[in-house]
């Protein structure tokens, strides 16, 4: 029902390369017709060689018959010559036509899919923007008709606007990071990997408090990597936070490093309620909504964080993935290059 | 008037709950799209607010597919953030009967809401007028040809979905699930000390009127003239 772009581009190109096809093939075609058919009267209307001559000599009058027989033939062979190439010319047509079609779609395909995946965003986003302001707006609304509304209610209204207000901060702020690392500008510098890890354990202390939590640091590698640290410690906060959020109280948290010749690694464990194989592609994907029903308490989806520190890592050339068994915990990995 | 919400956002939900009971209507709340169609296939609502995102198998457009599908043509007002032109019109026409971009104004929720309830019958602005009777859903009062009658907001709930269904026999089962919600513990004996309390505040006041409320004997209550 909503009119396609994407579909009317590739039947543009089709019809664009079907022309060009065509235009080539007819010229060839009636190239090769003017010469066949020359090349055929040449060889019947020749003058008679040798024995051509002599059998003129001596059978004058069925001469006349046999020009006129070698005449229809050329007529009936320039007549099937056009046949053919007739057919084959609406063979290369349909053909052509049917082969452009497939091939500008497929040429189309990423850009088709990057332009959903822009709308799917942005309508994402909004959703996830408008959400906490309704909530607002709606609590609000019922506090002021409220002709009975306690201190107590006060608080509580206060308390939860405040809620909602955290919840658009992160959003924006994650937002604008994403803008940010969309532009490819990221200032790197050697820093200490101990520093970043401890940088993102000291953001996430808190949290994990309030949940009997601890964050252990198990063999932190000693040495150096040229990451942007405001970024680098960014992405591992969020996998701590994350790590907290979907860990029961009283459990640890777990962060190790790996180095390799080409790489170095921050893994963050945890003994969380996993995550389900089929959610496990796409949770660093905007916005995903993972099916939590089983526990309603935790906000649904996980919002941009998770994808931010794709982006993040990636735009270090590095990768971030993720090991998961659900109900039994979940590993997750930044790996930055070594340059 | 019962009202069903399936709405994911907790604090959104119970909002809306609050508010609408305010309202004197019976609220249920689904959070998410299974719930949400288990309750309107089982349930008799008289609206149904539904959010278009929601998580589960099911969003709020196949929701409302199923239920048309099935021929449930309660009246659906769709909550979302899509505001294009193209969503509005989807929304529509997979069966929604009004459509609300978030965040939006509690008054205007209300207003859409009592639109959308409207039966056919005689209104004027916001008031329902059957003979002589007619209910003013601003102050939450009733008037019988001159008198002013003041009901309270369960008296005024069951007045209203009498009113919605004039000459028609209503029996208790569908009082009990049109004027209450899902939680409520209720039994046929306090149908009965509702309609009596109605009794008293339309009828007994009035003895040369007609009485507006009658029994129908093993069956239920309708209102008005005696049903054909």
């Amino acid at each position: 029902m909503k009119p396609n772009i994407f579909h009317n581009a590739s039947l543009k190109l089709t019809s664009l390369y079907l022309i060009i096809i065509m235009t080539i093939s007819l010229i060839f075609s009636i190239g090769l017709y003017q010469i066949s058919a020359h090349e055929l009267d040449r060889s019947i209307r020749h003058p008679p060689g040798p024995i051509g001559q002599i059998i003129r000599n001596r059978t004058a009058e069925l001469l006349d018959d046999f020009l006129q027989e070698q005449n229809n033939e050329v007529e009936i062979a320039r007549a099937r010559l056009q046949a053919n190439l007739l057919l084959i010319n609406i063979f290369i047509l349909l053909g052509g036509g049917m082969l452009s079609y497939v091939l500008a779609r497929r040429t189309l395909k990423p850009i088709e899919d990057m332009h959903e995946a822009q709308s799917r965003f942005t309508a994402d986003a909004s959703h996830e923007l408008r959400t906490p302001i309704a909530a607002m707006r709606l609590e609000n609304e019922l506090a002021l008709s409220d002709d009975s509304f306690t201190v107590k209610q006060a608080k509580e209204l206060i308390n939860s606007n405040i809620e909602e207000l955290d919840k658009l901060t992160r959003l924006s702020e994650g937002l604008l990071q994403l803008a940010q690392l969309d532009n490819d500008s990221l200032v790197k510098k050697s820093i200490k990997v101990k520093a970043i890890i401890k940088q993102a354990q000291d953001r996430s202390a808190k949290q994990a408090a309030t949940k009997y939590q601890s964050i252990i640091l198990h063999k932190i590698d000693n040495g150096v990597i040229n990451v942007n640290e405001a970024a680098a410690v960014e992405a591992l906060v969020t996998l701590v936070d994350n790590a907290i959020k979907y860990s029961p109280s009283k459990s640890d948290i777990k962060i190790a490093t790996n180095r390799t010749k080409s790489s170095v690694s921050i893994t963050v464990t945890d003994k969380g309620i996993g995550i389900q194989k089929k959610d496990i592609e796409h949770i660093f994907d905007r916005f995903y909504r993972a099916d939590m029903s089983r526990n309603k308490e935790i906000t649904n989806g996980y919002g941009i964080g998770l994808s931010i520190a794709k982006s993040v890592v990636e735009s270090h050339g590095g990768t971030i993935f993720v090991k998961s068994t659900p109900d039994k915990g979940s590993d997750f990995t930044l790996e930055f290059p070594v340059k | 008037m019962r009202i069903l919400i399936v709405e994911d956002d907790h604090k959104i939900a119970n909002a809306l709950k609050k508010g609408l009971e305010r309202q004197s209507y019976a609220v249920d709340v689904a959070y998410d799209g299974d719930d949400g169609l288990a309750m309107v296939t089982t349930e008799p609502y008289d609206l149904v607010i539904l959010d278009r995102m929601l998580p589960g198998s099911t969003d709020g457009i196949g929701i409302l597919k199923t239920m048309r599908e099935s021929s449930n043509h309660i009246p659906v007002l769709l909550l979302t953030a899509k505001d294009k032109v193209l969503d509005r019109a989807e929304g529509l026409n997979a069966g929604a009967d009004d459509y609300l971009v978030k965040p939006f104004a509690f008054v205007e929720l209300i207003a859409r809401v009592r639109a959308l309830l409207r039966r056919p019958r005689e209104v004027i602005d916001n008031s329902i007028t059957f003979q002589d009777v007619s209910l003013d859903r601003d102050n939450f009062s009733a008037q019988r040809g001159e008198t002013s009658i003041e009901l309270t907001a369960k008296e005024f709930a069951l007045l209203e979905y009498l009113l919605s269904q004039p000459g028609r026999v209503i029996t208790k089962d569908q009082i009990m699930q049109h004027v209450w919600n899902y939680d409520s513990d209720i039994l046929p004996n306090t149908v009965e000390v509702y309609i009596g309390y109605l009794r008293n505040k339309l009828d007994k006041p009035f003895p040369d009127k007609p009485n507006l409320i009658n029994t129908r004997r093993g069956f239920g209550y309708y209102f008005g003239e005696k049903p054909s």
